[in-house]
This record gives C-alpha cells, sequence and structure tokens, in this order.
C-alpha cells in the first residue's frame, strides 16, 4: 500500500496503518519499549530483579508474538504482563531472562535515582498493589485514565479512584499536604 | 511543589536512568542467540520423535530465527481489547469464568474481590489477586509441586512422599511451623486437606524470597513458595491425576490475618479436568 496516490480515500489510509501495524517486528517493538518497560519494572517492584521482569515480560511477548502484535496497542500487553510480574509475590528462578539482560546491560550496578525521586517510588510501592500500578503507568507513561483502564483490565471508574487515592496518599505522606481525592 | 510536579520528574529521572544502563540492541541480540539455541534444541530433541515433527520443528525454528511476524490476511486482524483473553494459556469462558491450560486444565470461577487478572506462573502455576484488601493478598495454584528441603537448595524434600495426605503430614511437621492445623476438605469435588499454620517466632530462614529470609515449602520449574516473617498463610492439597500433588496456595502480606478470609471463595471456584 506504500506510494498511494493523490486521490488516496480515507478507506485505504485506514488500510495503510492496520498494514504497517501488521509488519511491525519483534525487533523494532523490542528496541522501541524496552528502556521504558526497564524503568516501569524498576520503580514499580523497587526489586534487583526488576531488570529480570522487564526481560521476562519481553519473552513472553516474543514467544506469542503472533498473537500479540495483532492486538490494538502490544505495549500494552507487555505493561500489564510487566506490571502483574512487579507486584508478585513470586519470582520466576530461571536464570534465562536474568543472563540475557546482564549482557545486554551497559554496566553492572545501577546508578541511583536522586534522594527524593527514590523516596518517591519508594512511596507508591507502599500503596495498594492496584494503586501502585495505576499511578506508575500514569507518570511513567503519561497514560489517561481510559488507557491504563484497558492496560489493566478494569474499569476505567476503577482506575480513576486509585489514582485519586495514590495521589492523596502520595501528598499526605511525602508533601505532608494532604490532598483530596478527587 | 506538588505531588504531580514531583511524580513527573521522577519518572524522568527513572526513564533517563534506564535508557543510560540498557543498551536494547545488545539485549535483543541476546535474546534472539538464547531462542535460536532453544529452538535448535528443541528441533534436535523432536528428530528422534519421527520425519512429520521434524518438519514442524523445523518451521518453528525457521520462524524464530527470522523473529518476523506471519502478516495474516487483513480480514483477520480483528482487534482485541481484552488483554486477558488473548494470552496464550487462558480462555475466557465467560463474565469471570476461565480455563488455564495447566498441565491439567484449571477452571476458575474468579469472585468479585478477586482482580480476574490471573497471571501464569510458567507452565504449571497460576495466581490471582484480591482487590477488596489493601496489602498484598491472594492463591495460587501449583500442579506438579514439589516439597523442598528446609535450606536453601530449593531441592525436593524426598521424606515428603508424593502424595496428597503424605505431603500434608509432611508441612504440618516443619519445624518452622507452629499452631499448625490440618483440615480434611474438597476442591472441585476431589478431596482435599488444608494446613494451617504460622512461622515459629526466632526459627532460622535459610531461604530467600522477595528479598525477604524464608523457609521454603514447595518448589516448581519457574516458582516456589516459602513463610516468611511478613508472608502467611494456608496451603490446600489434593491429587489430581495428570498433575501430581496440586498445591493450592492461600497467602497474604496484610498484617490483618482476616485478609485471608476471602481467599477461599476462590478456592471454592476451581475445578481440574
Amino acid at each position: 500500500m506504500a506510494g498511494t496516490s493523490a486521490d488516496t480515500t480515507g478507506e485505504d489510509v485506514r488500510a495503510d496503518v492496520v498494514e504497517l501495524r501488521a509488519y511491525e517486528t519483534f525487533d523494532a517493538f523490542f528496541r522501541r519499549e524496552m528502556p521504558a518497560l526497564v524503568a516501569f519494572a524498576r520503580v514499580l517492584s523497587g526489586s534487583a530483579s526488576a531488570d529480570d521482569i522487564a526481560q521476562e515480560a519481553m519473552l513472553a511477548a516474543y514467544r506469542q508474538w503472533e498473537d500479540v502484535s495483532r492486538l490494538d496497542v502490544p505495549a500494552a500487553w507487555v505493561r500489564r504482563v510487566c506490571a502483574n510480574r512487579s507486584v508478585s509475590t513470586f519470582r520466576r528462578r530461571t536464570g534465562e531472562a536474568r543472563a540475557l539482560l546482564r549482557l545486554g546491560s551497559r554496566r553492572e550496578e545501577h546508578q541511583p535515582l536522586a534522594q527524593e525521586h527514590e523516596e518517591f517510588w519508594s512511596e507508591v510501592r507502599q500503596l495498594s498493589r492496584r494503586q501502585a500500578q495505576v499511578v506508575a503507568l500514569h507518570y511513567m507513561y503519561d497514560l489517561g485514565v481510559a488507557d491504563i483502564a484497558a492496560t489493566l483490565g478494569c474499569a476505567e471508574g476503577t482506575v480513576k479512584v486509585h489514582l485519586s487515592r495514590g495521589r492523596a496518599a502520595l501528598a499526605a505522606r511525602i508533601l505532608h499536604t494532604p490532598e483530596e481525592p478527587e | 511543589m506538588t505531588i504531580d510536579e514531583l511524580a513527573h520528574a521522577a519518572a524522568t529521572d527513572a526513564r533517563r536512568h534506564a535508557g543510560r544502563d540498557i543498551d536494547p540492541s545488545n539485549a535483543l541480540r541476546q535474546l534472539h542467540r538464547a531462542r535460536h539455541r532453544r529452538s535448535v534444541a528443541t528441533a534436535l530433541s523432536v528428530v528422534v520423535v519421527g520425519a512429520l515433527a521434524i518438519v514442524a520443528g523445523g518451521a518453528v525454528v525457521a520462524h524464530q530465527r527470522t523473529g518476523a511476524v506471519v502478516v495474516p490476511p487483513l480480514a483477520s486482524l480483528t482487534p482485541s481489547t481484552d488483554l486477558q483473553c488473548s494470552v496464550t494459556g487462558i480462555t475466557c469462558l465467560g463474565p469471570g469464568l476461565y480455563r488455564l491450560a495447566l498441565p491439567v486444565p484449571v477452571t476458575v470461577a474468579v469472585p468479585p474481590s478477586f482482580e480476574g487478572a490471573t497471571i501464569a506462573l510458567g507452565d504449571d502455576a497460576a495466581e490471582d489477586y484480591r482487590n477488596d484488601v489493601t496489602g498484598h493478598t491472594g492463591v495460587t495454584v501449583f500442579e506438579k509441586a514439589v516439597p523442598v528441603r528446609y535450606d536453601n537448595t530449593w531441592s525436593r524434600d524426598a521424606t515428603a512422599g508424593t502424595t496428597a495426605r503424605s505431603m500434608t503430614t509432611w508441612l504440618s511437621k516443619r519445624p518452622f511451623l507452629t499452631h499448625t492445623s490440618i483440615t480434611p476438605t474438597s476442591v472441585g469435588g476431589r478431596p482435599a486437606w488444608r494446613v494451617a499454620a504460622d512461622l515459629k517466632p526466632g526459627v532460622d530462614l535459610p531461604a530467600s524470597k522477595n528479598n525477604e529470609s524464608a523457609a521454603p515449602t514447595f518448589g516448581g520449574a519457574v516458582w516456589n513458595a516459602a513463610y516468611t516473617p511478613s508472608l502467611r498463610g494456608s496451603y490446600t492439597l489434593l491429587d489430581v491425576p495428570g498433575a501430581g500433588v496440586v498445591v493450592i496456595w492461600s497467602w497474604t502480606l496484610d498484617k490483618d490475618p482476616q485478609a485471608l478470609v476471602g481467599n477461599q471463595e476462590f478456592i471454592d471456584g476451581l475445578t481440574f479436568g
């Protein structure tokens, strides 16, 4: 469909979009999404295995790429897997993901964030599981309520409540200036 | 500074750090190499099975080498917005009703107090979480559960036996537990035993779980279970042909042990086979 002429109809343009999305390779997806996914896993899990979690989510997408690539927003799928695993009580003991990311890492030891930022994310992790996921998705990806709801598979009203309560709790704990939930 | 301003600054900082630390191209190359090696190994094992399987295995290898997307006809590109139902291994049977492709398939009737965001832990376990309590709380279902030794090796403890009944007795006598009770029950119409206990204060915690010292109980290919000072729960064990001993772990990180009570509804909604 490339090189459509000047009289291209709206339908043709829509077909172009669908076709381009279908042709996106896992490699392109990985390069675009991976750094942000690692950041997301780090702030949400706060554990030494955060990078593994991101890589495991990508491995899961890789194994199911035929299905995942056909979703409206493949990134939402991998973010959801990452969000669930980041707050999971359980950790995989396979060494595959760890080895992969170690080799892809530019440095052995990660530099810490600024202290006030570390403290912010630490407080986010003290929120309830769902509040933490909603807050992290909102700020790390600049996602709105509808996109967060689609990512986590819950109602928009639920997201609004969690986001509002999460913000209020963070304001009270960090700034000591209670913010009224919306 | 408002909480929004602080949050945006913290997010920018986190993204910048991850961008500096991670080399996506290098990580991607390693991923392809690892998957290629695994695919080749798979194909070689298939040779033993027969010529037809070789063809199928070769097709898989060829696809995974390229990492390319098989482009379906445009007509079949029906976008799905239900991410849960698009996860391989989960079949959506209706509202709140899922079938999980564990070694023996499990049907889960998810109560409203659970998220319904069941996630797979490898090929033989899955878990879901409560949405009505503050502390992290949920239920994990393990098939082919392996009882593990009271050390940091996560290796099989042969003294536990191989049946749900023998593992129930073994678990109830773990030296790191106290206030232990065994309750006969049933899950999906199958006989089962529930073991409830508390972690004995001051005991040695030789393993590690969730960055906490832990007393291990069960392990699998990619998962494990344990007691930690902040993680309490109960175990329900049953025999399911094809799935070995199934362990249903009801757990909570909530300070209020009453948080566990609502987990029973999830367990009551499980059927195997």
